[in-house]
């Protein structure tokens, strides 16, 4: 507990020490007039918060980060099903899945707005940019899965509802809450990114590049602060979404803890599985089979 | 051996080859098993005892010959009782989902109606698990007790066949003659045909057994 506090007190003194910074070389103007200070930055934050503007700007552009976040995330889950179950599918996926991780965004973003409108660019962005994450995490998941219990689920005809509940949360939870801490905070950068290139209508985006163009830096700093705090809030959501599920598959541990052993396809879970198969039986080479009474 | 005499399976002249091996685990086995029956697998590590358990539990496929199941996989019972499995399993190893207590573990492989009953409850504390570590993950429990839980998971689910690898592997004396007065009762109760495998001294006899001794050819 000692040590937890001291942890905290750490790094609130090492934030405090960067914004102190940050307001000093604005109050010295060492970038000129384009460094505003924190407290220029929060005082104008809080200016545009007063108008409705603002929250249909944040509103849709939320709209857009996270659909096109869901978007991916399904997408992302359902190639890894269709590349778990079937060998073409794998192969079918892997170009598509190496393509979107390698191609820069602002190429996909040139690319969509033949295809798409400026106002819906950035959901499908978005999207293509998160899928290969689940897709990847997920696909891990499935193939460390532990064999041993698989067999128990068959053998024992589990009832589909408790297999949702205990085995798979188990299986996959740990997986997804790692590829939604990852996810999250790409989708925010490349939604934005992609609304400043497409120049999306009411978009945070379109404010960032305004703030460039009128050279207003408060504004730019602003609603940079906006992006971080809805990033870093939705990040915990889906953490704290996952964690309760965690809980209600009956188990009391971290989720955190869990994620190292799930997404190595290597882990002990999966050598278990393995040895369970091919075990001492595999090893034993040949027997005869000598029945007889023998009471 | 206990009556009524159906019959649960059959396999006739079944061999089975492992993997890179040119002699075969087994060769022409033929075993019938009827409900009431008991029947006690030993033999050396490696002989082929799970294996066999494997090919009942349709886990394994010989590369020759015939398997006959008289009584179906998974079948209805009477009204409010659970369905009724061919079999039910205590594997070699124990199995568990880690993570989740004892009683979630048992209660895993049971209808939400069932989980009501408490039988699984029962169950546990009958082999010796207090209220205390039924309710702890079993991450924290030793081998003996993990085996108790996959004992208990076994034991709660209604079958026509019980089949028990190894199941008394980490309990004292005690224990076990606790665990085995549980299993009788419970093949009893269900009519049930019971297949165990492992060393444990009089256990023939306590079960009034048929030995299935398995030699390896090694």
């Amino acid at each position: 507990m000692k040590a937890e506090r001291k942890n905290l007190l750490c790094r609130a003194g090492a934030i405090l020490f960067w914004l102190l910074l940050w307001q000093l070389l604005a109050e010295l103007k060492v970038f000129a007039f384009f460094l505003a200070s924190p407290v220029a930055a929060l005082r104008r934050l809080i200016e545009l918060a007063t108008g409705a503007r603002f929250w249909l700007t944040l509103l849709l552009s939320l709209a857009r980060v996270i659909g096109g976040y869901f978007i991916g995330a399904t997408l992302g889950v359902l190639f890894a099903l269709l590349s778990f179950s079937f060998k073409a599918a794998r192969y079918l996926f892997s170009p598509l899945v190496t393509t979107a991780r390698t191609v820069p965004v602002a190429s996909f973003v040139i690319l969509l707005l033949f295809f798409t409108n400026q106002d819906s660019l950035a959901l499908w962005v978005v999207a293509i940019i998160c899928m290969p994450i689940y897709y990847q995490r997920f696909l891990a998941a499935l193939e460390a899965q532990d064999r041993e219990l698989l067999e128990l689920n068959r053998v024992f005809f589990v009832p589909a509802a408790n297999k949702w509940r205990y085995y798979y949360s188990g299986a996959f939870l740990p997986a997804l809450d790692n590829a939604a801490t990852i996810a999250v905070g790409l989708a925010f950068k490349s939604g934005v990114a992609a609304e400043v290139i497409a120049l999306a209508r009411n978009s945070i985006g379109l404010n960032l590049y305004e703030a460039k163009v009128y050279l207003i830096p408060e504004n730019l700093f602003a609603w940079t602060i906006v992006i971080v705090v809805l990033s870093a809030l939705f990040t915990k959501t889906m953490n704290l979404l996952h964690l309760l599920l965690w809980r209600w598959g009956g188990r009391h541990s971290l989720l955190g803890a869990a994620i190292n052993g799930s997404n190595t396809p290597t882990g002990d879970n999966a050598l278990a599985g393995s040895n369970a198969v091919n075990g001492d039986n595999a090893l034993a080479g040949s027997n005869a089979v000598n029945g007889g009474k023998d009471e | 051996m206990n009556s009524p005499k159906d019959p649960i399976f059959r396999f006739s002249d079944l061999t089975l080859y492992r993997p890179g091996r040119e002699e075969p685990l087994f060769r022409d086995l033929s075993l019938e098993v009827n409900t009431g029956d008991r029947l006690l697998l030993i033999g050396p590590s490696g002989s082929g005892k799970t294996t066999l358990l494997r090919l009942i539990m349709g886990l394994e496929q010989p590369d020759v010959g015939e398997k006959e199941f008289w009584i179906p996989t998974r079948c209805p019972s009477a009204a409010g009782d659970p369905p009724r499995q061919l079999f039910s399993v205590c594997f070699q190893e124990d199995r568990l989902l880690p993570g989740l207590s004892a009683i979630d573990n048992v209660n895993y492989v049971l209808p939400r109606a069932e989980r009501k009953r408490g039988l699984a409850l029962t169950t546990l504390r009958r082999l010796g698990l207090s209220d205390v570590e039924i309710n702890q993950p079993v991450d924290l429990y030793s081998g003996g007790m993990k085996r108790r839980v996959a004992l208990a998971r076994a034991l709660v689910v209604p079958a026509s066949l019980y089949m028990l690898d190894e199941p008394f592997s980490g309990l004292d004396p005690l224990l076990r003659d606790r665990a085995l007065d549980l299993i009788l009762e419970t093949a009893e109760q269900n009519s049930a045909a019971l297949i165990i495998s492992g060393h444990v001294p009089d256990l023939a006899e306590r079960l009034n057994a048929q030995v299935l001794n398995l030699i390896s050819t090694n």
